[in-house]
């Protein structure tokens, strides 16, 4: 048989029994609606943690810290080394003091950070506000300085623009080579802020190391982000440099972390879907057994007019998986529906109550596709023991039956 | 001589095999059917026609003994051989029609195309060509629900050729067609067996059907009886002179199809001490008289041929003895007309007895009486008329009626003599069986 003759043969239902076929379709949409539903939440939940943290070059990076017994010192020597390390391709390293820092006339407690651009990219920090400092702007802006949103909530900024353009000063807390003291540096000039970061947990304000260091001798850094060139060196890299007597942490397991258990709750999730699917493959699989009983004598007739049971099986089989396939896309469609009215009506309720905009339910179209073959598949498989029994079936027991 | 083109060897066909409800349909059956043949395989329902019909169709494996078409065992086929067998040498036509109703009538006749991988552009002039020449062209697009029984035989017939098969077997297929249509699809069935040269296989329990086959084939209780070739047409098969003689019980058989050829020679024997007409004149006064009872020829008609000699067409009835017939024949068909109305006023009046009901069985009683020259007194008459009525009522059985009429008139009956009872119960069993058909038909 041609297949567009087995298409034609195997969409009849459409015709003859059209009410039951678009129940079945619909049957089968519902089921895989749910599993599209709830996985899609997985996917939405997922993301929303994973765009907190997952910057494109903050995956590369090591963070890389000395560890308190002082046994190493992260200084220019340390950052040379970790710079000939082979597959790094930079370096950026963070001086931090603890500060008091003044505006609009207030003074609070604070830490300052003395970064290079890169060193924002590496860590993952975004500006809310303004613009951090940047490779391009670095000769302009040092007198700027980047506030990180937990400082904005010591001065009771609620909105970030309104920090912009504001003018701070430093009196910064040097500790004393060899005392428990710390000496108190003030930096005679005004900075102007010229953005806001996205850390929410740390009070900090951000400026060029190279301006931190007019004011004060560094002689140890607090923080070194390591980039690597690929992924597959995060690994070794790691090894090196803790053999080298350091910390590091990597963002990059954390994120392993964060999607082992998102897949964790998505498996759940698709379960309780699976669930609902596996009802109507159930009752799918009713409507083909009842197809076949009431096509027994066409089988038959079939059969006497040269149809192999091939043929018989084929025509079976199409069908389900034609009923399986719409009702894949059916499914995500309700799915899609549901998905984007539930994140409509979240981000309605954000926009009304001032809480940030999010993708609650997501789908990825990979995942689409998946859920259409994956369909087709299910379709195929409640097609099977019908069509394998309707080609078994003898010609004339068949036309008898009927 | 050829080789036949379907042989079957010592076959015998067993539903349920094994089973406790095991049935032996076919009990051993030998025959040769020989190229262009048109077979008729005839026998009263259950006597295994199909059976063997399907099994040399290829779906029905015998029970033991083998099935040859063409020289070949086609039981021994494997599955994909059996499937092109039965696309490349077998067209089928089913009594039920049985075409596919969710496509159409196109589609339909092209199906058996459609399953052997042909392209839609050849199958359709082929299925085109066949719709035209069995008038179904104008209907193709239609589905095969929307036609007249006729023309989905004729759709059914087109499907049957559409694969240009050797061999054209049909399952009853008039047997759901009232007679005008039939004979249209029967005459299909000659030119398919003629222009077309193919082999037929027809099963029917019709005995109209018998003479359009070359050769019939009897069946009875899962046994070919005899296998008769007709007389009226060249046979495929030439026969040596003497080897086949054609008798009279080929003509007894169309009139009596179901009897063994025992039953028919005993037949044909008393046909011959009884009567003075031949079976030929029997079988043309029947339908002759068939015309008359339907009212299509009148009574000088009817008289006319009648005595009209046999080679201008009439039946070569003396004429004294025609005369007497066509007297007695009115006389029967009109007082039928009597028990027709008693019945039809009574079944309307919920068994009640009217006086103009009594005037028909007044009327019928009369006729009995002069027939059969009886001479009643008047009480006798009153038991006789009562009598009649429980008869024609259908509250008393025949045997009843004999008895009752043969009491004496102390004990309710006519005190007829047993000669004068039998012809009275044989003359009013003539009226009530002509009358009670007319009543069955209206």
């Amino acid at each position: 048989m041609r297949l567009h003759d087995i298409g034609k043969l195997s969409t009849r239902m459409f015709k003859t029994n059209p009410a039951r076929t678009w129940l079945t379709i619909a049957g089968m949409g519902i089921g895989t609606g749910a599993v599209v539903t709830l996985v899609a939440l997985g996917f939405g939940l997922q993301n929303i943690i994973l765009e907190q943290i997952v910057f494109g070059e903050t995956l590369l990076s090591l963070s890389v810290s000395s560890p308190l017994t002082r046994g190493v010192q992260l200084n220019d020597a340390a950052i040379a080394d970790f710079r000939a390390m082979p597959n790094v391709k930079d370096v950026a390293a963070m001086a931090q003091f603890p500060t008091l820092i003044t505006m609009k006339g207030l003074t609070g407690n604070a830490f300052v950070q003395g970064v290079d651009p890169a060193y924002y990219r590496y860590i993952g920090a975004s500006a809310v506000a303004g613009e951090l400092h940047t490779e391009k702007n670095k000769n302009t802006t040092t007198d700027g300085v980047v506030l990180t949103k937990a400082l904005l909530k010591l001065f009771d900024i609620a909105d970030p623009k309104d920090a912009i353009g504001q003018t701070v000063t430093f009196r910064v807390l040097v500790p004393v080579e060899g005392k428990d003291d710390v000496q108190e540096v003030p930096i005679d000039r005004n900075y102007r802020v010229i953005g806001v970061s996205n850390d929410d947990a740390f009070i900090s304000a951000f400026m060029q190391l190279s301006e931190l260091r007019n004011y004060i001798q560094i002689t140890q850094y607090e923080k070194a982000q390591v980039r690597v060139t690929a992924s597959e060196f995060l690994a070794p890299d790691t090894a090196l440099i803790i053999g080298k007597g350091y910390i590091v942490t990597a963002l990059s397991k954390t994120v392993d972390q964060a999607n082992k258990i998102f897949s964790g709750i998505q498996v759940v999730l698709a379960v309780f879907g699976s669930i609902a699917l596996a009802v109507s493959a159930i009752g799918m699989f009713n409507t083909m057994t009842v197809t076949l009983l009431e096509r027994t004598k066409e089988i038959g007739i079939m059969r006497t007019l040269g149809a192999s049971s091939q043929d018989i099986k084929i025509l079976f089989l199409s069908e389900s998986v034609i009923v399986g396939f719409l009702g894949g896309v059916m499914g995500i469609t309700f799915g899609l529906i549901i998905g984007g009215t539930l994140n409509g009506l979240v981000n309605l309720a954000a926009a009304n109550f001032g809480g940030k905009a999010m993708t609650l339910f997501s789908f990825p179209i990979t995942f689409l596709l998946f859920i259409a073959a994956f369909s087709a598949v299910v379709g195929f498989l409640t097609g099977v023991f019908p069509a394998v029994r309707a080609s078994k079936l003898s010609p004339l027991d068949a036309m008898r039956y009927g | 001589m050829a080789k036949p083109i379907v042989y079957i060897d010592h076959v015998e066909i067993t539903y349920n095999l094994g089973q406790e409800n095991e049935f032996k349909a076919n009990k051993g059956t030998t025959l040769e059917v020989f190229d262009q043949e048109y077979i008729i395989l005839f026998g009263p329902s259950g006597c295994g026609k199909s059976t063997l019909l399907y099994s040399i169709f290829g779906v029905l494996p015998p029970s033991a003994g083998k099935m040859y078409v063409n020289g070949e065992s086609i039981y021994d086929y494997a599955p994909m051989d059996m499937v092109f067998f039965q696309r490349k040498t077998m067209g089928i036509m089913y009594q039920q029609f049985n075409l596919i109703p969710s496509i159409t009538v196109l589609d339909n006749v092209a199906l058996p195309l459609i399953f052997d991988g042909i392209g839609p552009r050849e199958r359709e002039i082929r299925a085109m060509e066949l719709c035209k020449r069995f008038s179904v062209d104008k209907v193709v697009q239609k589905l095969p629900t929307h036609l007249s029984g006729g023309q989905q035989q004729r759709v059914s017939a087109a499907r049957s050729l559409v694969n240009d098969p050797q061999i054209l077997i049909a399952d009853e297929p008039v047997g759901n067609l009232d007679s005008v249509t039939a004979a249209a699809v029967m005459a299909t069935l000659d030119e398919i067996n003629q222009r077309d040269k193919k082999t037929i296989f027809l099963v029917t329990h019709d005995a109209k059907l018998l003479p359009r086959a070359h050769r019939v084939v009897y069946m009875n209780d899962g046994r070919v009886l005899r296998v008769v070739p007709n007389p009226e047409k060249d046979q495929i098969i030439k026969l040596e002179a003497g080897s086949t003689i054609v008798t009279e019980i080929e003509q007894v058989a169309r009139i009596y199809p179901y009897d063994s050829p025992k039953e028919l020679q005993a037949k044909s024997l008393i046909n011959f001490l009884t009567e003075e007409l031949s079976f030929d004149q029997i079988s043309k006064l029947q339908k002759l008289t068939e015309q008359v009872i339907e009212g299509r020829i009148d009574y000088p008609q009817y008289m006319q041929i009648l005595m009209r000699s046999e080679h201008e067409g009439g039946i070569g009835i003396p004429v004294a003895r025609a005369g007497i017939m066509v007297d007695r024949l009115k006389l029967i068909i009109e007082h039928a007309h009597d028990v027709e109305r008693y019945r039809r006023a009574t079944a309307k009046e919920g068994g009640e007895t009217y006086i103009r009901n009594t005037e028909y069985v007044n009327r019928i009683a009369e006729f009995l009486s002069t027939q059969c020259a009886l001479t009643l007194g008047e009480k006798e008459k009153i038991f006789f008329e009562d009598i009649i009525k429980q008869r024609i009522g259908g509250f008393t059985r025949k045997e009843d009626f004999l008895e009752q009429i043969q009491l004496k008139s102390d004990d309710g009956g006519v005190g007829l003599h047993a000669k004068q009872a039998f012809d009275v119960t044989r003359l009013i069993e003539k009226l009530i069986a002509l009358g009670i058909q007319r009543t069955a038909n209206h």
